[in-house]
């Protein structure tokens, strides 16, 4: 139950939704904190030193940008991962996000389900757990990371309004093209609940898969984040 | 003649004798054995017109000073005068260095004028240049004023949202305590309201988002079959869910569109979802394609729906207009659907049009601008190749 007394940290200018999320997180067994400006977020980043920062990004004078940044930037901070929650859901937000330095990414209003997943993956740097059964695309990534290659995989969630489901895709070092054939893939092969979307975060292949999301309107993004098997295996 | 004293007397004087390998040989002999006996010189053998030729003023200065030299020891000005007069050429040459300067001048000036129009022109239009770039830039500001308008509603109308939404799912889910079936049943009423808030929040931004202009530089040549075999698969689930089954009848051959991708999708998307929220079970919808061979790929989108009364099909294209109070009820949607497809159509210069009867079904007809003049070269990737190519 270690991982179970985690430390989180909530930064959001609105009180109700600090107040819910704490809530939220109380109930599940974590330790929760609130700050309720940028300002005040990072110098309890500091103070505390929480196992995870869940971060709004718009608030009034700093931003959440501004403020991850700042925690990433601090040597004292900076080994603690910066989750974004926010109402904001363009691709640009997620990669302005990912580029400050967060490793996750969560739509507001959530599911709770939503955003307990992606708190759990990233404080167990674990997330393979969560997918593995999903698509056999995955299979492929989860041989390498057991071989001990280091890569960074992006999770996308995404949510299609056609049958309500949610679709996640697949595919490690991957170009942009045979990504969408492997989006194609995972529907083809009768994937009906939903296959991961993933690949390594670094650069073009991303950008194809969050290129490919922004040129899909009826498509909604839930929630993203990254895993990055150097960093999981020293924990 | 004036020319006539120039001339000297014979070729045969006795001082010619002085440069025997050059007498009468060439025109240079002369010219030296004129040098060495101005008696011997004859003037009309004097080449140096061509030399003057050659090598401009100082031949020509040269050799009048020979002629002059040939008749006298000190020239007077009747003697230049006459070896001017006689070799009339030699005017030409003396003063060609001038006429040039005029004629270069004269060019010169034109050039000038020219440069001066040119230079002119250049700043005007750097001016205008200058000006562009800052309504340019006023323009991009305002887009980005606008930009941050919407984020900041969207972020404004969303936030009172979240904890709404998220205290009825934990209540619903049970982590605030046990409920009954009658208090899941309100909170299910609750959340699926909410959604439907969000929903309406996303497309109302959307439409606002779309009434400005798309780039253009955003456009794309792609083939319109993928996007609606797209659809199928999206709403493949919806379908199934409703027990409808869905007709294409597309061409063998690539709909190369020009369009944006995304906007395209919008379309298609609000008219089958229309289809599907309006056509009853077991019904059929049909969407079928074909290339105009002017310009536009039409594509007709038919239901076996409920229909639209004759008097509601006047606004349909309207915003936040279903045909009557009642279908929002019982079909749910926020009635921008249709507001935003003429939107994006009219953008593109493109019509739409239906045909309705009620309790028979309903027909879209629209257009979208297909590839004109362009090389048929997909540019996205074909994102779905089900079995019904």
């Amino acid at each position: 139950m270690a991982e179970e007394t985690n430390a989180i940290l909530i930064v959001d200018d609105d009180e109700d939704i600090r107040e819910f999320l704490r809530n939220l997180l109380d109930t599940e067994g974590y330790r929760t904190e609130g700050a309720s400006s940028g300002r005040e977020g990072i110098e309890k980043a500091v103070q505390w030193k929480p196992d995870l920062v869940l971060l709004d990004i718009m608030m009034p004078q700093l931003d959440g940008y501004e403020v991850c940044w700042k925690i990433k930037s601090d040597r004292a901070t900076a080994h603690i991962p910066v989750v974004m929650v926010t109402v904001k859901n363009d691709v640009a937000d997620i990669s302005r996000s990912l580029t400050a330095g967060a490793v996750g990414f969560v739509v507001k209003p959530f599911e709770a389900d939503s955003l307990l997943q992606t708190v759990r993956m990233v404080l167990t740097g674990r997330p393979f757990d969560s997918y593995a059964n999903l698509h056999p695309v995955m299979e492929r990534s989860i041989a390498k990371e057991r071989a001990g290659a280091n890569e960074r995989v992006a999770f996308v969630n995404v949510l299609e309004p056609g049958g309500r489901k949610s679709i996640f895709c697949a595919a490690t070092e991957t170009p942009g093209n045979q990504l969408l054939s492997l989006w194609q893939e995972a529907r083809e092969e009768g994937v009906v609940q939903s296959t991961a979307a993933c690949l390594t975060s670094s650069g073009a292949h991303f950008d194809a898969l969050l290129g490919v999301i922004a040129n899909r309107p009826t498509v909604k993004i839930l929630d993203c984040h990254i895993y990055d098997s150097s960093v999981a295996r020293n924990r | 003649m004036k020319s006539e004293p120039l001339r000297s007397e014979s070729a045969t004087t006795p001082g010619s004798a002085s440069l025997p390998i050059w007498k009468d040989t060439t025109i240079v002999g002369e010219f030296l054995a004129a040098l060495a006996d101005r008696r011997t010189y004859n003037p009309r053998r004097n080449g140096y017109v061509f030399f003057g030729l050659l090598w401009g003023i100082p031949i020509p200065v040269v050799t009048i000073g020979v002629d002059l030299y040939a008749q006298s020891l000190f020239p007077t000005a009747r003697n230049v005068a006459n070896v001017l007069l006689a070799h009339p050429f030699q005017i030409i040459f003396l003063l060609h260095p001038l006429l040039f300067g005029i004629l270069f001048g004269a060019l010169g000036t034109v050039r000038d004028r020219k440069e001066q129009r040119i230079h002119g022109l250049l700043t005007d239009l750097h001016a205008r240049l200058e000006d562009l770039e800052a309504l340019n830039a006023q323009l991009r500001e305002a887009d980005q004023v606008k930009d941050e308008f919407l984020s900041m509603i969207s972020h404004e109308l969303k936030t009172p949202i979240v904890t709404v939404r998220g205290y009825s799912e934990m209540l619903l889910r049970g982590r605030a305590g046990p409920i009954d079936v009658r208090q899941t049943h309100i909170i299910e009423v609750m959340l699926k309201n909410i959604d439907r808030q969000i929903h309406l929040i996303d497309d109302l931004l959307n439409y606002i988002r779309i009434g400005a202009h798309p780039d253009d530089r955003e456009r794309q040549a792609f083939d319109w079959r993928d996007v609606i075999l797209h659809a199928r698969d999206t709403f493949g689930a919806s379908l199934e869910k409703k027990g409808l089954t869905l007709e294409l009848a597309l061409p063998k051959e690539p709909l190369m569109v020009y369009a944006h991708p995304h906007n395209a999708e919008i379309i298609l998307g609000n008219l089958l979802s229309n289809a599907i929220k309006f056509t009853d079970r077991g019904g059929q919808i049909r969407i079928e394609s074909a290339d105009s061979r002017a310009g536009r790929i039409v594509t007709w989108c038919s239901d076996t729906g409920c229909g639209i009364p004759p008097e509601a099909i006047h606004y349909i294209f309207e915003r936040f207009r279903q045909a009557d109070g009642s279908t929002r009820r019982k079909h749910g949607g926020t009635g921008l659907g249709l507001a935003i497809t003429k939107k994006i159509l009219d953008n593109y210069g493109c019509s739409i049009r239906v045909q309705s009867r009620v309790g028979e079904g309903t027909t879209f007809y629209f257009e979208l601008p297909a590839t004109a003049g362009r090389p048929p070269v997909a540019v996205r990737e074909p994102v779905s190749a089900g079995p019904g190519r």
